[in-house]
Parts: C-alpha cells; structure tokens; sequence
C-alpha cells in the first residue's frame, strides 16, 4: 500500500460516558494512522454522553432520538461512509493502547484481495485475553471467542483466518461492504457480526484476525451503563440468528465423522495431545465424537473429570460414540480393543525399540494401525503388528509456541532449559552432571530446570545428592513441581536460549517440538520419535553410545531397549552452543519456520483428512 | 508417551489431596502427596532472575538451587539461612521479604482454601465418634455454606495475590528510582568538586 486508504471509524453510543471519553480520548491521543475520520452515532443516551460529544468537534455526530440498536445504528453511519473509505466498528468500550492499531488493522485487512473483514485481539481490563476471532459451535450456537480469557503472553500473535470476529473491533473494507450489503436489522443487538462474517464468506471474503494489533476491551459496558441484562438480548439475537443460519450451518459444516476413544480431561501427554486433536478436526470439518477410552482395568481412574476448559472439547466429550463410525482409539496399546467401531484404528506410540505382546495383539485386531512417528512405524513392524501402519504425526499449537510469544530473558547469563518429567527415562543425571562438569560456577551460563514429580517414593533433592555434583561447577537451577499452565509454557522457552533434553526415548517429544517453534536451538537426542521433525539442519542432534535395556517404573518396558545419550557429546554441544550463540539462534530460527510450516496440530489434522479420505474411498 | 505430563488449562492444578479414586487406581504414577503448585511461567523466570541476583552478591555454596511448590529462598524465617537480612542491600532486603510473603501466601494461605469445609481428624473417644457421625451427616446439608466460604477465601487469596503483583511492582519501582537518584547524587557531587577545583568546564 502506497498511501493508505481512508478510515471511518464508527462508534456507536448509548450512555456509558466515562467508557465514551476514555475510549475517543485514547482515539485520538493514541491513533498515528495519518487518514481516518470518526463518526460517532448515539443511541439517545440521556447520561451527558450527547453532550460531550457535542463539545468534541473532531469527530461528526450523529443522534438518534431513540435507541434503534447496533446493527441500525451503525448502518447509518455505513450508509453515509464517503466514497472510497473503509469502516471500523469500534465499540466505545474499548481503549486503544497501541499508536499503530489501525495500520496494523488495516495491514491485515489487505494481506489478500479476498479478505474481507478484520479484527483484532481483545484484551480484558484485567490483562487477560478475550477475543483472537471466533467460532460458533453448530450443536449449541453459542458463540465462542477465542482466547480463553488466557493471561496475555502475546499468543495468537500472528494474522489467522478465523470463522468470525465481534465487532467490537472490525475493519470492513469497502469491497465487502459493497458485496454484502449492510448489517441485518434483524437483529437489535449480539449475532449480527457472526451474521455479517457468514454472509461475507458465503461470498467468498475471507475472515480475518488481526494479531498484530491488540485493544483493551471492557465489554458489555453498554448493557451495564444502562442496567439491562445482557442474556435475554443474547438469546433474542441468537434467535434470529438460529432462523436464518440453522439449517444451512448444519448440514455444510461437517464432511466427516469420526468415533475418538481417548482421554481428555487428565494431566497426562495423551491428553493434552487428544484436546488439540480433537479441535483441529473440528476446524477441518470432521465431526468428532467421543468416548473416554480408560476406566476399571486401566492405569487410569472410572471416569474423568467433565470440563477441559475448552468449550469446543467438551461439546464433543457430550456427543455419543456411533457404531457405524470409524473410530480411532487414541491411548496406550492395551486398550485399542475398547474400539466397536465399523472401521476400526489403533493410534498409539511408545519411546523404546519394541511394544509389549498385548499391545502387538490388540493392534492386529485393528483394521489398521496410526502411530506418529515413522520410528514407531518401525518398531511396531518390528514387534510383529501386521495391520497397515500409518504414519499421523502430531504437532505443535503455533499460536502459543511460536517466537513472538512474550519473554522475560534471565539477567546476564545463556539459559539452557529442560523440561521434563523426573525419571530414568528423561536420565536427568546424563544432564546435570554434564552441565555442572563442562562449566564452571563463574561463567555466565546455568541450567533451568522445570521438573515434574509425582511419584512419592523419588525424592529429587536425595537424587541430586547422589549425582555428586560440584559446587564450583556449573549453576543449576531446578524448579520442581511448579505447574506452568500448558498456554504459557511458551514464554518459559522464550525466555531460555537453548533447549536441552538428553532423553533415552521419546514417542514424540512434545517438549522438543515446543521449543523448537519458539525459535530455540534444540539440543536432543538423536533416537525415537522426535527425529521425523528435528534434523541437523535445525537443531543440535545429540549422538547415541547405543542402546540399553529400558529400565523404569513403567509396566511396557519390559524385555524393551531405549538410547544411551552420549555424555561427552552432550557436554560438547552444550559448550559448542554457549560459544557459538549467533549460529544457534539461526538454528532456532530454521526451526521454528520448519515447525509451523509442517508440524502444526492442523498439519495433523489434514493428515488425518486424508487417511479418512482414503478410508472412504476404500470401504 | 508417558502416562503423566503438564496439566491442561482448566484442570485443577494444586493436589494436595488427590481424590480416593486417583490414590486407589494409579497409587504408583499420582502420589496422594504430590503437590503441583501452579505458576504464571513469568513468575517462574522472575524467582530464578531475583536469586541470579542475589547470588551474584553473595557467593551461595552448592551447585544446585531448588524452588519448589513455589519459590525457595534459604532466607531465615524458611529455615537453614545462609545470610541475614543484615548482609543484604535495602533492595535486596525487600525482595527477599516479598517472596517470604509469596511463599507464605503459596504454601500456607492458598492450601488452606482447600481445607475449607473438611472433616477435622476424629479423636479416638466416644465423643469424637459422635461428633464425626454428626458431622457426617450435618456436612452434605452445609453445601452452600462452604462453597461460600470457599468462594470468599479464594477471592481473598486472589486479592492477596493481586496485591504482591502490586508491591512487586512499586517494589521495582522504588529500586530503579533509588538508582537514579544514586546516579544524580553522583552527578552533583561530581559538579561540585568541579566548581570548587575551578575546573572551567563540568563536562
């Protein structure tokens, strides 16, 4: 863009005069965009609000005598818009605290011919994310924002297409408003953005997020100014809504089904890999249903926990699993028979060279076998399963694991972080005594560890003792039992320079791939699952002495051999990256572009797609 | 993979009871005593930052520094000092009594929101089997009392946590305002001198 186009941005007012003032005030004090206008339109507001918007002759006024509601209010304005402006609707709850918002905005808006319409993120008046676009869940049409009223850490950093943005904040670009015509008076007030973004992509614009620019938003200050209760106005707006997009919603936003045994409301890796599994699929058209995959007999409890925190996870743990379906059993190999399904999949993997008997069993009662890695595609050959194996992988979320995520680096020293649970596997000694010995106290460099352990018969301290570490050697910093919600795990890495884990075996490194799309030079073992994604290329691969029996307190080991990560090459690389910190960073940097343009949760998805695709078509 | 890992957003992070189901089915991966406390990831780094710094300071013997449940400092109220406030700057002084509070507000304040509502230990007399058996019955019927009670120790701790932030923050403050005004008082001097030797030019 040369010179920019013209912005009108319009606001609509209905009392609230303290949020009006803060908002026109940071409007104007705050916005460096060199051509925009502002129209403010009051809904009638008897607060003094008129009044001062009468005093301000930087913006033009325009009052109504009643209060006619969102969409025909600001449709007044948009009727009025001068040839050749664009339009933001912003709402007068909310402060701009970013000078460039508007470039930023507009920027996103002309990424692309095809795109329509932009918002941005949202953050509350108490620092936590609101809105990064949003999505409506065709089960119960309730609108979901996204962001999950996280802490912001500057997650959703990076312009997304989204299904729907609230028009608290959105750039309309003049195309779509000519296409699509003005916002439905249908509607008093709630859905007629989420009508809006529908009928712009019905006609081909695309819906954009903004995650450049980020404005506080007090929300609903209108409803609370005036004392009206914000649901009936919702469910009335969601009524309409339900009439015009009901069926049409229904029957275009699902191209598959599938059946999900797994778990998903635990602590556990599986877990957290399932939720974002099961989200991706949705996003990709693919109508999840579920079934808890553990219970009596298993290494996990009955039943678990209801709610995930995710609305979108927790519609599809309420929708009942169908015979008919393929189903997919997500979970350790000893319970792919749990799976009825018309088509039936075993999804599993495991960190050492062999999987146990039952596992080899239950797989070959499958129709077919997905693992992630092309190293357990081996290994289950190798262990005699003889259904079709095929590679899905998994991924990483690059809205919240990616290098612009928000650091608090470590005053004066190079930060080498691990993560880990405690235990042989991790070989924790590996690590901390190749730290302590390759350096010394004074040198400006320690060891962060992030150490989970729940088993009471380990004692970390005790552990520790034994390693025999000296005091003149290398710092080492261990946080133990610490939980960093998953979301904000980012910001640990970002805040190291270099990640480090000696693993004996991963089934596929969830730590690793994590650092390494937050831009961190990785140093890790060269055997097992992460090796489909970390190569010499973007990261530190650490050589193997060989393999060794596999010995944990872990019932799938057994008669199983995992890598002996080699201590001299460890300490080698450790000093090799301390040294070499340019060379490094654009290790890292490799990475984390690798990471999100292959290895993302949506990534796998496709994958999934695709094998389901391929099912279809064969069955 | 493991059949334990960090814990997703919105699971309940602090177990300091885990439910009797989780001790009887998986008793070998998720202790009864496991206590994962939770942290924002800034706070993590900032404790690790703030002892950096106080050990470049003091030179802290052992090569390896724990912070466990939230934040371990070998100040002397925790037990096993290896300085006094004495040693300490004035700055160094404040931080360490913040996290002598945050530790506090973690380890003691915010686990015994969880306790609210719970059954006391029962005494091995007749008088206690009663109260238990009473109690046992009365509990279910106080729901609503203790999920209000629960709800105002929770805001309390919250708003006790809100506050830390806050002092934390004037806290920094107050040390970037003390350097600054050292800085001046430097310059002062310094243009004293200069004045008072006859020196033709301060800079």
């Amino acid at each position: 863009m040369n010179s920019p186009v013209p912005v009108t941005i319009v606001i609509l007012t209905w009392n609230g005069l303290g949020y009006t003032t803060r908002c026109l005030e940071s409007l104007r004090s705050r916005t460096d965009h060199p051509a925009y206008e502002v129209v403010v339109v009051d809904n009638a507001s008897t607060d003094g609000t008129l009044e001062y918007l009468q005093s301000q002759d930087w913006i033009e006024l325009i009052p109504n005598s009643a209060n006619l509601g969102f969409a025909r209010a600001n449709n007044i304005a948009l009727r009025q818009l001068k040839p050749g402006h664009d339009a933001v609707l912003l709402n007068n709850d909310i402060e701009i605290s970013q000078p460039d918002w508007l470039g930023k905005l507009q920027a996103a808006a002309y990424a692309a011919e095809d795109i329509g319409i932009a918002g941005c993120r949202l953050v509350g008046g108490d620092g936590l994310l609101r809105h990064a676009g949003a999505y409506l869940p065709v089960d119960t049409f309730w609108g979901q924002q996204i962001g999950g009223e996280e802490r912001d850490v500057n997650q959703y950093n990076d312009d997304r297409d989204v299904e729907s943005v609230v028009f608290a904040c959105a750039y309309l670009k003049r195309g779509v408003i000519d296409t699509v015509g003005l916002l439905d008076e249908d509607y008093f007030c709630y859905f007629e953005d989420t009508d809006y973004c529908q009928r712009a992509r019905a006609q081909g614009f695309r819906v954009v997020c903004s995650g450049g620019a980020t404005l506080i938003h007090y929300e609903n200050a209108s409803t609370k100014a005036n004392r009206v209760e914000h649901k009936p106005l919702f469910l009335r707006g969601q009524k309409v809504f339900r009439a015009k997009w009901e069926k049409k919603l229904r029957a275009s936003r699902y191209r598959y089904s599938l059946g999900w045994h797994s778990i998903l409301n635990f602590p556990t890796g599986y877990a957290i890999s399932s939720r974002y599994l099961v989200s991706a699929l949705d996003q990709l058209g693919v109508r999840v249903s579920y079934r808890y995959a553990y219970g009596p007999g298993t290494v996990f409890p009955p039943q678990e926990p209801d709610y995930s925190g995710s609305y979108i996870v927790d519609l599809i743990r309420q929708r009942k699993l169908e015979r008919r379906l393929a189903q997919v059993v997500y979970a350790q190999g000893n319970v792919f028979q749990s799976n009825f399904g018309a088509y039936k999949i075993g999804f599993t993997m495991l960190e050492t060279d062999r999987i146990p008997a039952e596992w080899v069993r239950q797989a070959n009662l499958m129709d077919e076998v997905w693992t992630p890695s092309s190293f357990n595609a081996e290994t289950f050959r190798l262990s005699g399963v003889r259904r079709p194996i095929h590679v899905i992988p998994l991924g990483v979320d690059p809205d919240h694991f990616n290098p612009n995520i928000s650091r608090f680096p470590l005053t004066g020293v190079y930060t080498f972080l691990s993560v880990f649970e405690w235990g042989e596997r991790k070989a924790p000694e590996v690590l901390l005594r190749a730290f302590n010995e390759e350096f010394r106290r004074e040198e400006p460099v320690i060891l962060l560890v992030k150490a989970i352990n729940v088993d009471p018969a380990v004692n970390i301290a005790r552990d520790i003792a034994d390693f025999g570490l000296d005091p003149a050697g290398g710092r080492i910093h261990l946080s133990e039992n610490q939980e960093v919600p998953t979301y904000q795990l980012g910001v640990l890495y970002r805040s190291a320079d270099c990640f480090v884990l000696p693993t004996r075996g991963e089934g596929w490194g969830m730590p690793i791939i994590e650092a390494m799309a937050c831009g961190l030079p990785v140093i890790a073992t060269s055997w097992s699952g992460h090796c489909d994604f970390m190569t010499p290329g973007n990261s530190y691969p650490l050589p193997i002495e060989g393999l060794v029996p596999a010995r944990a307190k872990c019932p799938y080991y057994e008669g199983s051999k995992w890598a002996e990560p080699s201590y001299t090459h460890l300490r080698r690389l450790m000093r090799h990256v301390f040294e070499n910190p340019s060379e490094a960073r654009a290790k890292g940097e490799c990475a984390a572009r690798e990471m999100r343009a292959k290895w993302t949760w949506n990534n796998a998805a496709e994958k999934i797609v695709e094998r389901l695709e391929g099912i279809r078509r064969a069955t | 993979m493991a059949a334990t890992g960090p814990l997703p957003p919105g699971v309940p992070r602090v177990f300091t009871r885990s439910p009797a189901w989780i001790m009887k089915v998986e008793k070998d991966l998720i202790s009864s005593n496991a206590k994962l406390v939770p942290v924002d990831a800034e706070k993590l780094v900032r404790q690790v930052d703030l002892r950096l710094r106080l050990d470049v300071s003091e030179q802290l013997n052992g090569a390896v520094t724990f912070y466990s449940g939230l934040v371990h400092l070998n100040v002397s109220h925790a037990g096993g000092s290896q300085r006094s406030s004495a040693v300490l700057g004035k700055e160094d002084e404040g931080a360490v009594r913040l996290e002598g509070l945050r530790q506090s507000l973690e380890t003691d304040v915010a686990p015994a929101v969880a306790d609210l509502g719970e059954t006391p230990p029962r005494p091995a007399t007749l008088r206690g089997f009663v109260g238990a058996l009473a109690i046992r019955f009365l509990r279910p019927l106080l729901w609503w009392h203790t999920r209000s009670l629960r709800a105002f120790a929770s805001s309390a701790v919250s708003q006790s946590y809100q506050e830390l932030e806050m002092l934390d923050y004037l806290a920094g403050e107050l040390a970037s305002t003390r350097k600054e005004v050292a800085a001046l008082r430097e310059e002062v001097r310094r243009l004293q001198n200069a004045v008072s030797n006859g020196s033709g030019s301060a800079r």
